[in-house]
């Protein structure tokens, strides 16, 4: 399990985003799935080294896109998430352990829908940014 | 047993530091070392852009400046860039249409409830040790402030005296 998958798990697992919908959706969303869904994107990440191998330290930049029909619900999606996340730190469902999870940046979206539809069948959407730092197995090399 | 120490050109030394805090002096070390780390996730940006008719990754550049704060720099697509490019239409086909990368670059760089993102900036910025490249120019630019205002340097009478006194 990598850590997107275990965000996944963790965001599927918690009450308070279920309440409001079950699609979580990794890196990109099926062109069927309803409003609202949540779609996790890695954007970067670092690992760290010393100066013989790999410290088994990583951070990551994780977008966390929130979109519903409006405005008003996108933003308690988005603040759903952010009660499941910012400032987590323990060991996720595979044993991953996070040792800092960090909301960096939070923005507001609107796709306007196509020609001819009503302002209102728009998708409104809360980008959020985390800063992710997480442990990771260090290679070894008999 | 109680020592007595003198130093000799301390107002003169107080008065140099006093020199390099200066806003003009700051500003003039911080600049450039601010434009390097730009440059720096600027050219690792170009790097990695999502590339379709390439005039994205032409369109990425620096802008430098300086306000009350002090001098900045914004990585990112800049104006002037508009012209007709080959583009491969959702039918299908290829065809040229009018492109302005600063009305579209921020739809890459965050995706939209349709696409995903293709990230260049965010990982630019990340995976630049931007810190790291600013300490080292303005020590490098500091050092060389320093030793300008070296040569503008003369002892007062109070120092001269001192240091006479000191050879008895």
């Amino acid at each position: 399990m990598s850590l997107l998958t275990d965000l996944q798990a963790r965001l599927v697992a918690d009450s308070g985003i279920s309440a409001i919908t079950t699609r979580i959706r990794l890196s990109r969303s099926e062109q069927s799935d309803a409003l609202p869904r949540v779609v996790v994107h890695k954007i970067s990440s670092q690992h760290e080294h010393h100066m013989l191998a790999a410290t088994g330290k990583a951070t990551a930049r994780v977008q966390i896109d929130c979109y519903a029909n409006s405005p008003v619900s996108a933003d308690a999606l988005a603040e759903a998430v952010r009660q499941a996340l910012d400032g987590f730190r323990g060991t996720m469902n595979s044993g991953v352990f996070v040792s800092m999870c960090h909301l960096d940046n939070e923005r507001t979206t609107y796709d306007a829908p196509l020609e001819g539809g009503h302002a209102s069948d728009g998708v409104d959407g809360v980008q959020l940014d985390y800063m992710i730092g997480w442990s990771v197995s260090v290679p070894s090399f008999a | 047993m109680a020592k007595q120490t003198t130093i000799v050109g301390e107002k003169a030394l107080m008065k140099r530091l006093a020199g390099l805090a200066s806003k003009a002096s700051r500003n003039r070390i911080a600049r450039p070392a601010i434009g390097a780390a730009a440059s720096a996730i600027n050219k690792k940006a170009k790097s990695i852009v999502v590339e379709e008719s390439g005039l994205q990754r032409k369109s990425l550049g620096v802008k430098r400046g300086t306000n009350t704060r002090g001098p900045f720099a914004v990585v990112g697509p800049r104006h002037g860039f508009k012209q007709q490019v080959e583009r491969t239409m959702p039918s299908g086909y290829r065809s040229y249409v009018m492109s302005d990368p600063t009305k579209y670059a921020h739809l890459i760089e965050f995706g939209t409830s349709h696409s995903s993102p293709q990230p260049f900036l965010r990982p630019a910025y990340d995976g630049t040790d931007s810190k790291g490249i600013i300490a080292r120019r303005m020590q490098a630019g500091l050092r060389k402030e320093a030793q300008n205002r070296s040569g503008s340097f003369k002892a007062d009478k109070g120092d001269v005296k001192a240091l006479r006194g000191l050879d008895k």
